[in-house]
Protein backbone atom coordinates (compact mmCIF):
# COMPACT_ATOMS: atom_id res chain seq x y z
CA UNK A 1 0.00 0.00 0.00
CA UNK A 2 1.22 3.51 -0.92
CA UNK A 3 0.50 6.25 1.24
CA UNK A 4 0.28 10.29 -0.42
CA UNK A 5 0.80 13.13 2.19
CA UNK A 6 -2.42 13.73 3.87
CA UNK A 7 -3.35 15.59 7.06
CA UNK A 8 -2.38 12.82 9.39
CA UNK A 9 0.79 13.38 11.75
CA UNK A 10 3.41 11.16 11.42
CA UNK A 11 5.51 10.54 14.48
CA UNK A 12 9.26 9.73 14.53
CA UNK A 13 10.68 6.72 16.86
CA UNK A 14 13.05 8.18 19.54
CA UNK A 15 13.59 5.52 21.46
CA UNK A 16 12.59 1.77 21.23
CA UNK A 17 12.56 -0.95 23.43
CA UNK A 18 11.18 -5.08 24.60
CA UNK A 19 8.19 -5.88 26.96
CA UNK A 20 7.66 -9.25 28.09
CA UNK A 21 4.69 -9.90 30.91
CA UNK A 22 3.48 -12.81 31.99
CA UNK A 23 -0.08 -11.03 32.10
CA UNK A 24 -0.35 -10.19 28.48
CA UNK A 25 -0.02 -12.15 25.18
CA UNK A 26 1.09 -15.41 26.68
CA UNK A 27 4.32 -13.75 27.75
CA UNK A 28 5.84 -12.85 24.39
CA UNK A 29 7.79 -9.95 23.95
CA UNK A 30 6.32 -7.33 22.20
CA UNK A 31 8.43 -4.14 20.95
CA UNK A 32 7.98 -0.94 22.91
CA UNK A 33 8.34 2.86 20.88
CA UNK A 34 8.87 5.98 22.41
CA UNK A 35 6.96 8.69 19.75
CA UNK A 36 7.18 12.18 19.24
CA UNK A 37 6.88 14.88 16.44
CA UNK A 38 6.03 18.64 16.01
CA UNK A 39 2.70 18.17 17.24
CA UNK A 40 3.67 15.24 19.54
CA UNK A 41 1.23 16.17 22.42
CA UNK A 42 -1.76 15.19 20.90
CA UNK A 43 -0.47 11.88 21.05
CA UNK A 44 0.31 12.33 25.02
CA UNK A 45 -3.01 13.31 25.32
CA UNK A 46 -4.86 10.88 23.18
CA UNK A 47 -2.91 8.08 24.94
CA UNK A 48 -3.64 9.79 28.63
CA UNK A 49 -7.98 9.75 27.47
CA UNK A 50 -6.82 5.82 26.13
CA UNK A 51 -5.37 4.81 29.84
CA UNK A 52 -8.24 6.45 31.50
CA UNK A 53 -10.76 5.34 29.50
CA UNK A 54 -13.41 1.99 30.38
CA UNK A 55 -14.39 1.98 26.23
CA UNK A 56 -10.83 1.15 24.78
CA UNK A 57 -9.97 -1.30 21.90
CA UNK A 58 -11.13 -1.32 17.77
CA UNK A 59 -7.69 0.04 16.08
CA UNK A 60 -7.02 -0.49 12.14
CA UNK A 61 -3.34 -1.08 11.33
CA UNK A 62 -2.01 -0.97 8.04
CA UNK A 63 1.61 -1.19 6.64
CA UNK A 64 2.90 0.75 3.72
CA UNK A 65 5.38 3.16 2.19
CA UNK A 66 4.98 6.52 1.30
CA UNK A 67 4.01 6.73 -2.59
CA UNK A 68 7.43 9.09 -3.53
CA UNK A 69 8.77 6.23 -2.32
CA UNK A 70 7.32 3.66 -4.84
CA UNK A 71 10.30 1.89 -6.44
CA UNK A 72 12.87 1.42 -3.65
CA UNK A 73 11.63 2.42 -0.07
CA UNK A 74 13.99 3.90 2.31
CA UNK A 75 10.64 3.47 5.01
CA UNK A 76 7.75 1.93 6.24
CA UNK A 77 4.73 3.54 7.63
CA UNK A 78 2.43 2.02 10.04
CA UNK A 79 -0.91 3.66 9.66
CA UNK A 80 -2.76 3.68 12.81
CA UNK A 81 -6.64 4.56 13.30
CA UNK A 82 -8.16 4.35 16.06
CA UNK A 83 -11.67 4.09 17.02
CA UNK A 84 -12.11 4.44 20.77
CA UNK A 85 -12.36 6.06 22.92
CA UNK A 86 -12.57 8.98 20.30
CA UNK A 87 -10.96 8.59 16.64
CA UNK A 88 -7.46 9.47 15.98
CA UNK A 89 -5.32 8.37 13.26
CA UNK A 90 -1.48 8.90 12.23
CA UNK A 91 1.66 7.17 10.75
CA UNK A 92 4.85 5.94 12.45
CA UNK A 93 8.03 6.01 10.32
CA UNK A 94 10.29 3.25 10.62
CA UNK A 95 13.68 3.97 8.63
CA UNK A 96 15.11 0.55 7.05
CA UNK A 97 18.03 1.21 7.59
CA UNK A 98 17.89 2.02 11.52
CA UNK A 99 15.19 -0.18 12.43
CA UNK A 100 15.14 -3.64 10.43
CA UNK A 101 15.33 -5.49 14.24
CA UNK A 102 12.41 -3.45 15.36
CA UNK A 103 10.02 -4.03 12.62
CA UNK A 104 11.05 -7.80 12.67
CA UNK A 105 9.88 -7.47 16.05
CA UNK A 106 6.18 -6.11 15.42
CA UNK A 107 5.99 -9.17 12.98
CA UNK A 108 6.67 -11.83 15.21
CA UNK A 109 4.85 -10.67 18.09
CA UNK A 110 1.27 -8.81 16.21
CA UNK A 111 1.88 -6.26 19.07
CA UNK A 112 3.27 -2.63 19.76
CA UNK A 113 3.21 -0.74 22.54
CA UNK A 114 3.53 3.21 21.95
CA UNK A 115 4.47 5.76 24.27
CA UNK A 116 5.06 9.77 23.92
CA UNK A 117 8.29 10.94 24.95
CA UNK A 118 11.65 12.31 23.90
CA UNK A 119 14.87 11.06 22.76
CA UNK A 120 17.09 9.53 26.05
CA UNK A 121 13.94 8.53 27.42
CA UNK A 122 14.85 5.10 28.02
CA UNK A 123 11.72 2.30 28.22
CA UNK A 124 12.74 0.82 31.64
CA UNK A 125 12.66 4.32 33.09
CA UNK A 126 9.16 5.47 32.01
CA UNK A 127 7.04 2.62 33.14
CA UNK A 128 4.79 4.74 34.88
CA UNK A 129 3.74 6.76 31.98
CA UNK A 130 0.84 6.63 29.53
CA UNK A 131 1.46 3.38 27.17
CA UNK A 132 -0.96 1.50 24.93
CA UNK A 133 -1.10 -1.85 23.08
CA UNK A 134 -2.03 -1.78 19.56
CA UNK A 135 -2.60 -5.53 18.37
CA UNK A 136 -1.11 -5.75 14.22
CA UNK A 137 -2.54 -8.81 13.15
CA UNK A 138 -1.14 -10.59 10.05
CA UNK A 139 -1.90 -7.80 7.38
CA UNK A 140 -0.61 -10.43 4.86
CA UNK A 141 2.81 -8.46 4.54
CA UNK A 142 4.79 -10.86 6.26
CA UNK A 143 6.53 -12.13 2.89
CA UNK A 144 6.76 -9.02 1.78
CA UNK A 145 8.92 -7.92 5.26
CA UNK A 146 10.67 -11.08 5.20
CA UNK A 147 12.07 -10.45 1.22
CA UNK A 148 12.88 -6.84 2.71
CA UNK A 149 14.96 -7.95 5.44
CA UNK A 150 16.78 -10.55 3.50
CA UNK A 151 17.64 -7.26 1.39
CA UNK A 152 18.83 -5.09 4.39
CA UNK A 153 21.22 -7.88 6.00
CA UNK A 154 22.62 -8.89 2.38
CA UNK A 155 23.31 -5.23 1.55
CA UNK A 156 24.74 -4.74 5.02
CA UNK A 157 26.66 -8.13 4.77
CA UNK A 158 28.36 -6.80 1.00
CA UNK A 159 29.92 -3.48 3.08
CA UNK A 160 31.07 -6.19 5.69
CA UNK A 161 32.85 -7.69 2.87
CA UNK A 162 31.49 -11.44 3.52
CA UNK A 163 32.19 -13.82 0.88
CA UNK A 164 29.48 -13.63 -1.85
CA UNK A 165 28.98 -17.43 -1.56
CA UNK A 166 28.47 -17.56 2.50
CA UNK A 167 26.20 -14.50 2.08
CA UNK A 168 22.52 -16.37 1.50
CA UNK A 169 23.74 -18.75 4.51
CA UNK A 170 25.01 -15.61 7.11
CA UNK A 171 21.66 -13.91 6.56
CA UNK A 172 19.55 -16.50 7.14
CA UNK A 173 21.84 -17.62 9.82
CA UNK A 174 20.98 -14.02 11.50
CA UNK A 175 17.64 -14.13 10.98
CA UNK A 176 16.92 -17.05 12.74
CA UNK A 177 19.40 -15.35 15.74
CA UNK A 178 17.34 -12.25 15.38
CA UNK A 179 14.08 -14.38 16.10
CA UNK A 180 15.37 -16.86 18.54
CA UNK A 181 14.96 -13.93 21.11
CA UNK A 182 11.79 -12.91 20.03
CA UNK A 183 10.01 -16.33 19.99
CA UNK A 184 10.96 -17.00 23.84
CA UNK A 185 8.15 -16.85 26.32
CA UNK A 186 8.21 -16.27 29.84
CA UNK A 187 6.16 -17.70 31.88
CA UNK B 1 -66.36 -12.29 -44.83
CA UNK B 2 -68.73 -9.60 -44.27
CA UNK B 3 -67.36 -8.91 -40.67
CA UNK B 4 -63.93 -9.15 -42.19
CA UNK B 5 -64.59 -6.58 -44.48
CA UNK B 6 -66.05 -4.34 -41.93
CA UNK B 7 -63.15 -4.60 -39.73
CA UNK B 8 -60.49 -3.99 -42.63
CA UNK B 9 -62.95 -0.97 -43.48
CA UNK B 10 -62.39 -0.11 -39.90
CA UNK B 11 -58.78 -0.03 -39.30
CA UNK B 12 -58.40 1.68 -42.54
CA UNK B 13 -60.39 4.37 -41.76
CA UNK B 14 -58.53 4.60 -38.34
CA UNK B 15 -54.82 4.42 -40.60
CA UNK B 16 -55.92 7.89 -42.47
CA UNK B 17 -57.30 9.08 -39.65
CA UNK B 18 -53.80 9.07 -37.82
CA UNK B 19 -51.96 9.48 -40.66
CA UNK B 20 -54.01 13.08 -41.37
CA UNK B 21 -53.23 13.87 -37.58
CA UNK B 22 -49.68 13.09 -37.25
CA UNK B 23 -49.98 15.02 -33.69
CA UNK B 24 -52.30 12.85 -32.27
CA UNK B 25 -50.24 9.94 -33.44
CA UNK B 26 -47.31 11.36 -31.25
CA UNK B 27 -49.70 11.83 -28.75
CA UNK B 28 -50.61 8.37 -28.53
CA UNK B 29 -47.39 7.21 -29.00
CA UNK B 30 -45.49 9.15 -25.88
CA UNK B 31 -48.64 7.97 -23.56
CA UNK B 32 -47.50 4.41 -24.88
CA UNK B 33 -43.82 4.34 -23.98
CA UNK B 34 -44.92 6.02 -20.71
CA UNK B 35 -46.93 3.91 -19.76
CA UNK B 36 -44.44 1.12 -20.43
CA UNK B 37 -41.71 3.21 -18.77
CA UNK B 38 -43.75 3.39 -15.66
CA UNK B 39 -44.49 -0.52 -15.90
CA UNK B 40 -40.66 -1.15 -16.06
CA UNK B 41 -40.10 1.19 -13.47
CA UNK B 42 -42.14 -0.89 -10.99
CA UNK B 43 -41.29 -4.45 -11.84
CA UNK B 44 -37.89 -3.35 -11.70
CA UNK B 45 -38.67 -1.60 -8.37
CA UNK B 46 -40.26 -4.96 -7.51
CA UNK B 47 -37.83 -7.04 -8.38
CA UNK B 48 -35.03 -4.85 -6.73
CA UNK B 49 -37.59 -5.34 -3.23
CA UNK B 50 -38.10 -8.94 -3.89
CA UNK B 51 -34.06 -9.77 -3.97
CA UNK B 52 -33.24 -7.44 -0.93
CA UNK B 53 -35.82 -9.89 0.76
CA UNK B 54 -34.16 -13.17 -0.55
CA UNK B 55 -30.78 -11.77 0.61
CA UNK B 56 -32.09 -10.49 4.12
CA UNK B 57 -33.29 -14.13 4.61
CA UNK B 58 -29.59 -15.46 4.12
CA UNK B 59 -27.94 -16.38 6.83
CA UNK B 60 -25.72 -13.57 7.77
CA UNK B 61 -24.18 -13.16 11.69
CA UNK B 62 -21.08 -11.32 12.40
CA UNK B 63 -19.03 -11.84 15.25
CA UNK B 64 -16.93 -9.39 17.53
CA UNK B 65 -14.72 -10.08 20.34
CA UNK B 66 -14.91 -7.63 22.68
CA UNK B 67 -12.03 -9.06 25.44
CA UNK B 68 -10.20 -11.83 25.50
CA UNK B 69 -8.48 -13.56 28.59
CA UNK B 70 -6.66 -16.79 29.87
CA UNK B 71 -7.57 -17.12 32.88
CA UNK B 72 -5.40 -18.94 35.80
CA UNK B 73 -6.88 -20.17 38.93
CA UNK B 74 -4.73 -21.61 41.99
CA UNK B 75 -7.94 -23.48 43.25
CA UNK B 76 -7.81 -25.78 39.35
CA UNK B 77 -5.08 -27.18 37.57
CA UNK B 78 -6.92 -26.23 34.00
CA UNK B 79 -6.08 -23.06 32.43
CA UNK B 80 -8.94 -21.29 31.02
CA UNK B 81 -9.61 -19.51 27.89
CA UNK B 82 -12.46 -17.05 28.00
CA UNK B 83 -14.10 -14.50 25.29
CA UNK B 84 -16.35 -11.95 25.28
CA UNK B 85 -18.20 -11.49 22.17
CA UNK B 86 -21.07 -10.06 21.09
CA UNK B 87 -23.10 -11.86 17.99
CA UNK B 88 -25.16 -9.65 15.34
CA UNK B 89 -27.94 -11.93 13.55
CA UNK B 90 -28.08 -9.67 10.18
CA UNK B 91 -30.54 -11.97 8.93
CA UNK B 92 -34.69 -11.82 8.95
CA UNK B 93 -34.73 -15.87 10.01
CA UNK B 94 -33.94 -16.97 12.90
CA UNK B 95 -30.60 -19.35 13.27
CA UNK B 96 -28.37 -21.02 15.44
CA UNK B 97 -24.60 -20.98 16.20
CA UNK B 98 -21.91 -22.47 17.35
CA UNK B 99 -18.68 -21.33 18.99
CA UNK B 100 -15.76 -22.49 18.35
CA UNK B 101 -11.70 -21.99 19.10
CA UNK B 102 -8.58 -22.93 16.62
CA UNK B 103 -5.10 -22.88 18.33
CA UNK B 104 -2.12 -22.16 16.15
CA UNK B 105 0.81 -23.19 17.91
CA UNK B 106 4.46 -24.10 16.70
CA UNK B 107 6.21 -27.30 16.82
CA UNK B 108 9.76 -26.44 16.26
CA UNK B 109 9.31 -24.11 13.64
CA UNK B 110 6.71 -25.48 12.14
CA UNK B 111 2.95 -24.75 13.09
CA UNK B 112 0.33 -27.12 13.87
CA UNK B 113 -3.37 -26.12 15.40
CA UNK B 114 -6.12 -27.61 17.36
CA UNK B 115 -9.78 -27.04 17.72
CA UNK B 116 -11.53 -27.10 20.67
CA UNK B 117 -15.22 -26.11 21.61
CA UNK B 118 -17.08 -23.92 23.57
CA UNK B 119 -17.84 -25.82 27.22
CA UNK B 120 -20.25 -24.01 29.39
CA UNK B 121 -19.53 -26.70 31.70
CA UNK B 122 -15.95 -24.81 32.76
CA UNK B 123 -18.01 -21.60 34.07
CA UNK B 124 -18.00 -23.45 37.36
CA UNK B 125 -14.15 -22.81 37.80
CA UNK B 126 -14.64 -19.29 37.56
CA UNK B 127 -14.73 -17.24 40.15
CA UNK B 128 -16.63 -14.12 38.27
CA UNK B 129 -20.33 -15.70 38.75
CA UNK B 130 -22.32 -12.70 37.09
CA UNK B 131 -20.64 -13.58 33.38
CA UNK B 132 -23.81 -13.73 30.78
CA UNK B 133 -22.87 -17.09 29.66
CA UNK B 134 -23.42 -18.50 26.36
CA UNK B 135 -24.80 -22.02 25.62
CA UNK B 136 -23.00 -24.84 24.02
CA UNK B 137 -25.47 -23.94 20.99
CA UNK B 138 -26.14 -20.11 20.55
CA UNK B 139 -29.72 -19.35 19.12
CA UNK B 140 -30.00 -16.04 17.35
CA UNK B 141 -33.96 -14.48 16.62
CA UNK B 142 -33.95 -12.70 13.67
CA UNK B 143 -31.86 -8.79 13.40
CA UNK B 144 -30.89 -9.80 17.04
CA UNK B 145 -28.04 -8.60 19.46
CA UNK B 146 -26.48 -11.21 21.35
CA UNK B 147 -23.61 -10.13 24.22
CA UNK B 148 -22.13 -13.03 26.37
CA UNK B 149 -19.02 -14.96 27.25
CA UNK B 150 -17.54 -18.28 25.71
CA UNK B 151 -15.18 -20.39 27.53
CA UNK B 152 -12.69 -22.80 26.54
CA UNK B 153 -9.77 -25.11 28.51
CA UNK B 154 -6.59 -24.57 27.34
CA UNK B 155 -4.79 -27.82 26.36
CA UNK B 156 -2.94 -28.81 28.57
CA UNK B 157 0.27 -29.95 25.86
CA UNK B 158 0.18 -26.53 24.48
CA UNK B 159 1.41 -25.21 28.16
CA UNK B 160 4.99 -25.12 26.59
CA UNK B 161 4.16 -24.35 23.25
CA UNK B 162 4.55 -21.11 21.30
CA UNK B 163 1.19 -20.19 20.51
CA UNK B 164 0.98 -17.75 17.18
CA UNK B 165 -2.56 -17.37 17.92
CA UNK B 166 -6.22 -17.70 18.55
CA UNK B 167 -9.04 -17.77 16.15
CA UNK B 168 -12.67 -17.70 17.74
CA UNK B 169 -15.25 -18.72 14.98
CA UNK B 170 -19.01 -19.32 14.78
CA UNK B 171 -20.51 -21.58 12.43
CA UNK B 172 -23.91 -22.51 11.69
CA UNK B 173 -25.27 -26.15 10.41
CA UNK B 174 -25.13 -24.77 6.93
CA UNK B 175 -21.14 -23.87 7.41
CA UNK B 176 -22.01 -20.15 7.30
CA UNK B 177 -19.15 -18.39 9.56
CA UNK B 178 -18.00 -15.50 10.97
CA UNK B 179 -14.33 -15.55 13.04
CA UNK B 180 -11.94 -13.12 14.57
CA UNK B 181 -8.39 -13.52 15.18
CA UNK B 182 -6.58 -12.73 18.93
CA UNK B 183 -3.08 -12.54 18.79
CA UNK B 184 -2.74 -10.85 22.57
CA UNK B 185 -4.36 -12.29 25.11
CA UNK B 186 -4.92 -10.63 28.74
CA UNK B 187 -3.99 -13.18 31.43
CA UNK B 188 -5.56 -13.28 34.87
CA UNK B 189 -3.97 -14.90 37.53
CA UNK B 190 -5.79 -15.87 41.30
CA UNK B 191 -3.70 -16.35 43.95
CA UNK B 192 -5.52 -18.33 46.91
CA UNK B 193 -3.36 -18.35 49.95
CA UNK B 194 -2.29 -22.03 50.84
CA UNK B 195 -4.20 -22.63 54.29
CA UNK B 196 -1.90 -24.09 57.45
Amino acid sequence: MKFRNNSNPVYFIQENGLISSTQWADGRLIPVVVLNSKNGIELKDFLSAHVSSIDQGDVITQWGYPFSQFFKPKVWILSIQFKKPRTFSFYIEFVLDKNPALIDAIFQSRGLYIRYGFPGEKISKGMDQDMVLIEIPDLKRDEEWNNTLRDILRSRFKKQNIDKKKLKDEVEKQIKKMREILHHRIS
Amino acid sequence: MLIIDQNFTMLEEINTFLKDNITLTIIVATISATIAFFVYQISRKKFRFEKAEFENKKPNFVLYLENCYKLQDSKIDDKLLLFDIRITNLSTTKNSVIPKLRIVYFVNNDKSEIVIDHNPKLFTNVSHTNLTQFSKEIRLEDREIKSGWVIFKFPQNLIDKRIDFYQLSIEDGSGNHSEIVCNLLKQIIYEVPKQQ
